[in-house]
Formats: C-alpha cells, structure tokens, sequence
C-alpha cells in the first residue's frame, strides 16, 4: 500500500482509468487511457513507465497495460474513494453528474479516510433514516433551487410516518411467513402478488413493462376468460388482459400478508 | 381556409403548433374536438395506416395548429402508431406537446408524460376525467404534482368542456415562454446516468444528430436496445460503430453490474419515479376497489353468461349493419335505376351511342356501385365506434382471443371475420382495430373467403336447380364451412410464411366502460365513411368503366345480330366482347374446373360485383338479365351442365375475389398494390386448384 499512497494525484487517476478498462475489456490500451483523460498518447506513455516502476502496473511499449496486484488494490482504493465522493456529491448534495465527476476527481487526493468514512456513513445515514431518504434529498433539491419553504413540512413528516409504518409492517409480514415465488399464471382469481421480475425478453416484455408490470407492483387476478385462456389482471389501479403464456413469464412475489 | 393558411395568423407572428399526445382510452380525441371544433383534416400518416387528424383553433390573437398523435402508452418501438407518435414529435418538432392523462389512471397514463419529458419539447399535462377522478375519490395536489414535474398542468372535462379556455390559454402562455415548461426528467440512478452520460458524450461529439436537445432520449433509447432508433442513428451519425461499440459495452456493463437488463432497469426507474411522485401529490380518501365497470365486468366476461351476451352483441352488430342498411341500399339503387333511365332518355330511341352507353352502363354504373356501399360503411362504422367507445371491444377479444389465438391471429380479428358473413369490404375495414400488421394483414387476406351476402344469389340459383330439396341446406352450410375452413388454414399457412414472426402480445388495457358520446361518435363514424368514398371510390368508378368497355367492345359485325330478338343479340354481343373472348380464349382452361366460355365470360363481368354473376349468366345465356329466382335460366342450367359442374362453380365462386370493391378496399387499408395483387392472384390459384381436385375427383366417381 505505501507505493500507492505516494503516488501522485495524476498518477492514481491513471491508475484509476486502467483498472476500468481493465474492468471493461481485460486490458488497457494506451489510445484508450488517453481518450479517458482527455491527454495526448506520449504523456500516457510516461505516466505508464512511471507506474511500473513502481510494480502497479505491467506495461512495455506498444502492449496494452494490464494490473498487477498491488496495482488493483490500490486502484480499488483509489476507485472506491473516487465513488464514495462523487455518489455523495450526487446523491446526497443533488450536484449535476458532470459537475460531480470533476469535483471528486480533484477531492479524492485531498480527502483522508477519517473524513471519508463518515462522508460514507454521513450518505447512509442520510439515506435510509426515515426522517430522510429519496424525498428528504428531493426536498433539498428544491431548497436550493427555490428557498426555504415550510407550508409542507407538515406533510411530509406525516408521509415520513407512513412510510415507516408500512416498511414495518412489510417486513414483519415478510418475517412471519416467507414468501413465495410464483409464476403470475398460477394465481388463482382473487390472488394477490407482487410482481418480482419478467423473465421474459423482447416484444412482450418490452410491452408488460410499459403498462405497469415493474418489479414491486402489486398485482391482483380478477378472472380467466370463459374458454379458459387470456386472463384479467388490476394493477395499478386499471384492468390489463394477457394470455396465460404471457403471464407465466412474469414471476410474482406472494406474501402472507397478501392472501390473507 | 387556403388564403388563411397563406396568411398565417393574424396578427402575422407565426402560428402555434401542437401535439396532442396521450394513452389510448383516455379522452385524448374529445379533447381535440373540443380544441379545434369542426375545423378537422383527417388523412393518413405516408406508408402506414394510421390516421392522422389535425385542426386549428384561434385564441387571442393567434393560431394554433393541433395534431393529433395517434394514442400511445409508450414511445418504445412497439406499435406502428408508437412510431409515427414519436417521429411527428422528433421530426415535425412542434412548439409543444399537450398529453391528456385520464386522471382517474394516473400512474399509468404519466409513464407516457416520463418519456416525453425526455424529448425536451415543452410539455403541458392535461388531467382529464378530472370527474371520473373525482367520484373514484382521488384527491390530486395538482399545485404540487406541478412543481415536482415542472411542468403547468391543467383539469379538464373532455365531454363537458370544462377547463378548455384554460388549457388554450395555457398553451399560449407555453408558446410565449417554452422555458417554463421544461419537464424534469427521471434520473436513473448513478450507475445508468454514468453509462448515459458516455453515450451522449458521444452523440454530442459525432455530431450526426441534428435533435441535440433530445440527446439524452437517444441515449436511453439506445440503452433499452431500441431498434428503430439504433436503424435511424446508423445511417445519421459519422461513425455509428464508435457510438454503437459504447452502447454494447454500457448494456453489458450494466448487466453485469446490476443483474438486470437495462431496458428493465429504466422502465423499473421512470415508474419508482411516477409512484414517488404520486404517493407525495396524490391521496386516496375512498377505499372503493370495485367501480361501475368492475360491477359491469363481473356480468358481461362472466364465465356462463360471458359468451351468450358476446354472441347477442355480436348478432345486434351484424343485424344494426345489414338490416338497417337494407332500405337506404333500396334507395341508393333506386336513385341510380331513376338515373340511367332519366340518361338514357336524352336519346331518342334508335340513336342509342355508345356515349350514352357508357354514361348508363359504366359511369352512372360505377358511381351506383360504389355508393350502394355507403350504408352499409356508415353503419358499420357506427357500430364499431360504439364497441369501441363504450370499452366493449377489448372485452370481445377478451372473449375470443382464445379461438383465435389457435390460427395464430387475435382476439380482435374475431369482429372482422364475423362481418365478413354480410360483405367483405367492411369486414377488411373492420382489422383496423388491429393493432399488429401482420395480424391485420393476415386478417385481411383470408377475409374473402368468408362467404359473403352478394354471393348467396349464386348459390340460390345452382342449388335448388341441381340438387334435390333435402339435400339444399346442408349443401349450402357445406360451402360456408368450406370457406370458413380454407380461412382458417389460409390463415395459418400465412402466419408461418409471410407473415412468420412472434404472435403480437396479448397484453391490453380493458378500459372502463363509458358511454360514449353522440358526438364523437357521429364524427368518427363520418370521417372513416367519407374516406373510404374519396379514396376507394375513384379506383371503382375506373374498375367499372374498364369493364364496361371489356363487356361491351368489340361490337359484334350487323349482319350478326340482324334479326336475333334482343336477348340473343346481347348475348351475341357478349360473346363478341373483349370479356366473351377472354371467355373462349380460357374455355380450355376452364375446362379443367368444369367451366365453360359462358360461365368464364359471366365471371369476368361479375368482377364488378359477385352478384352480377346471375344477371351476366342470364345474358350470356340469351334470357335477358335475370334473377336468381328466374325459372327459364334454371331450366337452361340444367340443361347445359352437370350438378357436379354446377358444385365447381359454386366453389370456385366462393374462393375467388369476390369483387373489384374488395381489391380497391385491401388496396386502401394495406397501403400498398402488393397486397390486393397477392390477395387477387393467390386466391385465384387457390380457387383453381381446390376446384380442379374436386372436379377432377368426381369425375373419375
């Protein structure tokens, strides 16, 4: 690790970029990394020398680079402390990707762990309270965009309880009895699901997914057609039809809670 | 209305133009009535067959110009009308799009509004049903739902025009100042947004594409592996393979990354993104699961009672179209008997011409011809626009899917089939209700060999003159079974040849059951009729004076009907003709199929209309133009043929292109000649070698 705390700020973003390519297509070409980095081809060169010497990387010239792994360690560092940043910067301060991007690239050299760990529990925390979450986030973007505004602060503390309310409640429901995995052609008139994934690709899926059939819905079977074959199903709130054939690409989620 | 045009606007700045956008069902074509009143141009989108309406209204001082797109839940690459929705909007750029959401449907109907948001045009939303809403007890904040959109939203009544002078101010405002209209678009998680950030990178660097603001709709596009636009970016962009390879690398990346497909993925996002949204903005104060519809539902799909009510809707359709069409039809053919007499009377007698023959017999001829038809469309049309209209369609092909599912077609190719009983011509324009081509195609083709009502006279005159009574019903239900049974097989054969392919999902919105309104319906029902007059009607009239001529030239020589009675001078006259040479000339042919010259030649005139057949059979055979009941044409049939002859003919009547009308029809509703040629010459094969083996066969018992 020492070699990889040394490097300078240019160096780890090199290093950086090779582990993604290498993540992407087994190796890393020196037009590639240049590409990345917006640099020409020979400062690429010097850089890569420069990381071998120091045992990150194995390069010779006109072959593509490829980590070693002291290299990978240190670019998993770099890359993790790199994503740490820039999802906070994202997902939490609600700044532009691109804005983001460029900011972590400068913060990840300047930051030490201490900072950055609670940076990490800052976002989980942030995240997953429920005084907080995606809404709490949303409130914020709208904060910086329009000013404080406190005729709904009433509201979303009550929303807040909702959504408390009903997590508990769901994984209670999902603690007392396990849930079941089943096909949606299964379900029997009067069944209710969650819809879990499609299976599925192509057109029909490409069609289930536009009319509301995503992962979490809940899903109900009101009847089966006379002769037996397309099937009524309430989701969302409106009637869709499907052919059993159909439905069995759809894998749902039955919950004690559901059927009873 | 041209001279306006020219003007454009009133006041001189450029007019407004609008896209109407919405879910099918949801109120979209009410509100374009009532947006733009009676000022409508309905025609056709170029090389597919959706309609395409338009129409203008003026507000203030200005004028706005309003498509209406054809209704969509999505903007994927699904339907031809998903489309044409999208490239109106890409390629036409309008000022804005106005998507109408029914209210009462909100989730669904906005995933529409997410796509759009992504197209960066301004957008207005239009809640619509805002009652129906209402009395299901959804409380909307709009105020609110507004904000967290970013976009203006406006309550509307369709059918009550409620909110219409807001929503035409709103557009207005829009118009003058896009920048407060500009959506927000869903954001795809960090991982997605990062492989859509390289993917526009790109675009934005090869420069190929001239929408950039919509580049970020490209780059989703392309991410949920959306063929079409990849087809279109492929011959746009300078290096497509750079953009491509990117592509391929972010959709991998990202199935590796998350487990999921990409196109999953988004479609997962766009509604956690809706539902967000709603679950802030909307509340539900009844808990009321079972609505009118349900209550409706429950009775008319019901597993005993489901198929009796489908089969009496079904026969109250056929009977609205046929015998309610019968009078109207007696007074069309009136009209025109009166006229090519009134015609006729300009020369004295002696003088006849062939001007005035052609005038009587081809033109005045054609033209009856075509408007004979025109009940019976109108009807047809109306009755259509009520299932329709009212939600009773979906529940039809509901009922049917799964019979017809079993020859590879849909549900709803079930209503077409059925009306092909009473005349082919609304029957094929009828599939419009199909969405998949190749589901209408199919349809479409097979569709003449449902027996139609104007070939009945043919069998009523060969099978009480050939066969003995007990043996005249079920010979006559044989030849609809025979033809019922060739559509099936026909059908299948063409659903694993041309048109092989995954059969179209049978995913479908059951929409609420609503009345449906006068108004809309009597436009519909106008429009669609109108149409196929324009279009269809003139390549009929041209048919008939083509085959006047056929029928009518060469003249025979004088000294050939001098002192024949009139009856063997017409048929001597017929036999002269082009048609009578066809006939001889194909005698050696027909032969094969138990044809002779006179029956070949009667079969080239009944091209115009299968029931002429017995009138032409009457002439050529120097009766005089009878009917089916005529005793002396049955007595000379007999004569001259065997009742196996007399089968073939029947047989090869039922197979065969019914008529010219039927061409003309598969003509406008397929778009192209290639169809009504495959339709004209297979069936005609078909007809020859099904009556060959059968002719041949009972010749040798």
């Amino acid at each position: 690790m020492s070699n990889v705390a040394a490097l300078s700020a240019q160096l780890e973003d090199y290093l950086e970029s090779i582990a993604r390519l290498c993540r992407e297509s087994g190796e890393a070409h020196v037009q590639e990394i240049a590409d990345r980095l917006s640099v020409h081809k020979s400062t690429v060169t010097a850089a890569l020398r420069s990381l071998a010497e120091k045992g990150l990387i194995h390069y010779r010239a006109y072959r593509p680079a490829t980590l070693t792994v002291t290299g990978r360690k240190g670019a998993k560092e770099g890359v993790r402390r790199h994503e740490v940043i820039r999802q906070f910067l994202t997902d939490v301060l609600v700044l532009d990707a691109e804005t983001a991007e460029r900011n972590a690239c400068e913060l990840e050299h300047a930051i030490e762990k201490k900072v950055l760990d609670r940076l990490m529990a800052y976002a989980d925390f942030v995240q997953n309270c429920p005084r907080g979450g995606a809404k709490w986030i949303h409130g914020f973007e709208h904060y910086c965009r329009e000013g404080r505004d406190s005729d709904r602060c009433e509201r979303c503390v009550e929303l807040c309880l909702e959504d408390l309310r009903r997590t508990r409640r769901v994984s209670n429901a999902t603690k007392q009895g396990e849930s079941r995995m089943q096909t949606l052609d299964q379900l029997k008139p009067g069944d209710r699901a969650r819809i879990a994934r499609i299976e599925r690709k192509g057109a029909v899926s490409r069609r289930l997914l536009d009319m509301g059939i995503v992962r979490g819905t809940p899903v109900e079977v009101v009847k089966v057609a006379p002769l037996g074959d397309p099937v009524e199903v309430k989701i969302k709130g409106y009637s869709l039809s499907l052919r059993k054939a159909e439905a069995a690409a759809v894998t749902v989620e039955i919950s004690d809670e559901e059927t009873s | 209305m041209s001279e306006e045009r020219q003007s454009g606007g009133k006041t001189g700045r450029g007019r407004i133009r609008v896209a109407l956008a919405g879910n099918p069902n949801s109120g979209k074509t009410t509100i374009f009535n009532a947006l733009t009143g009676a000022r409508q141009h309905v025609g056709n989108y170029p090389g597919v067959t959706v309609e395409r309406k338009e129409g203008r209204f003026c507000h203030g001082d200005r004028t706005v110009d309003v498509v209406d797109l054809p209704g969509t839940y999505s903007l994927t690459a699904y339907s031809p009308e998903e489309v044409v929705a999208r490239d109106v909007i890409i390629e036409e750029s309008p000022d804005l799009v106005v998507h109408v959401i029914d209210a009462s449907n909100l989730e669904r109907n906005l995933y529409l509004a997410t796509q759009l948001a992504e197209l960066s045009v301004p957008l207005v939303l239009v809640f619509n049903m805002t009652d129906v809403a209402q009395a299901r007890g959804y409380e909307i904040d709009i105020a609110h739902l507004s904000e967290l959109l970013r976009v203006p939203i406006v309550q509307t009544v369709g059918h009550r025009r409620e909110g219409m002078e807001e929503l035409k101010q709103t557009i207005l405002d829009v118009a003058n100042d896009p920048a407060g209209a500009k959506p927000a678009t869903v954001h795809y998680g960090a991982d997605i947004e990062r492989e859509l950030a390289k993917i526009v990178k790109l675009l934005k660097s090869d420069g190929g594409c001239p929408s950039v603001p919509g580049l970020r709709w490209l780059a989703t596009k392309l991410l949920e592996n959306d063929e079409v636009v990849r087809e279109e970016l492929k011959k746009q962009l300078g290096d497509p393979a750079r953009v491509f390879s990117q592509v391929d690398a972010s959709r991998q990346h990202l199935e590796r990354e998350i487990g999921d497909d990409p196109e999953v993925l988004i479609a997962d996002h766009r509604y956690g993104y809706i539902s967000g949204a709603c679950q802030e903005a909307v509340r539900s104060t009844v808990e009321s699961r079972h609505t009118i519809s349900d209550r409706i539902d429950f009775v008319v799909t019901n597993r005993v009672l489901g198929l009796p009510i489908f089969l009496l809707m079904m026969y109250l359709v056929f009977k609205l179209t046929f015998t309610l069409a019968e009078a109207p039809m007696g007074w069309t053919e009136a009209l025109f008997a009166w006229m090519s007499k009134t015609v006729a009377g300009f020369w004295p007698a002696g003088s006849e011409s062939a001007l005035q023959s052609m005038l009587v017999d081809g033109v005045i001829g054609g033209v009856g011809g075509v408007l004979v038809f025109l009940p019976v469309i109108v009807l047809l049309f109306l009755a259509i626009a009520i299932l329709e209209d009212s939600g009773y369609m979906a529940r039809a092909a509901f009922l049917m899917d799964r019979v017809m599912h079993k020859i590879g077609l849909h549900g709803k190719s079930f209503i077409p089939m059925l009306l092909g009983f009473g005349c082919t011509v609304p029957a094929i324009m009828a599939t419009r209700t199909l969405e998949n081509r190749r589901d209408r195609l199919t349809t479409m083709l097979v569709l003449p060999l449902i027996s139609c009502g104007a070939r009945l006279p043919i069998y009523a005159l060969f099978i009480p003159a050939f066969f003995p009574k007990r043996a005249q019903a079920p010979l006559l239900w044989g030849i609809y079974l025979i033809g019922i049974v060739l559509a099936v097989l026909l059908a299948k054969l063409l659903r694993s040849t041309l048109f092989r392919g995954e059969t179209a999902p049978f995913v479908m919105e059951l929409p609420p059951y609503r009345m449906p309104t006068i108004r809309s319906t009597l436009t519909h029902m106008w429009e669609r009729a109108w149409l196929f007059l324009r279009k269809a009607g003139t390549v009929i009239v041209a048919f008939s004076v083509l085959l006047w001529v056929l029928t009518s030239y060469p003249k025979a020589p004088e000294e050939n009907v001098r002192g024949l009675d009139p009856q063997q001078a017409a048929s001597t006259e017929l036999s002269y003709s082009v048609a009578g040479r066809i006939g001889h000339g194909l005698e050696p042919v027909m032969e094969n199929v138990g044809f002779d010259w006179k029956t070949t030649t009667a079969m080239i005139g009944a091209f115009a209309a299968k029931e002429i057949f017995v009138a032409q059979l009457g002439i050529v055979h120097a009766i005089g133009e009878v009917d089916e009941e005529s005793l002396p044409l049955r007595e000379v049939l007999r004569r001259e043929y065997t009742p196996l002859q007399a089968f073939c003919i029947m047989l090869f009547c039922l197979i065969s292109v019914p008529c010219m009308v039927t061409i003309a029809t598969t003509w406008r509703e397929s778009g192209s000649w290639k169809w009504p040629a495959l339709q004209l010459v297979g069936l005609t094969v078909l007809a020859y070698v099904v009556t060959f083996a059968v002719y041949q066969i009972g010749m040798l018992l």
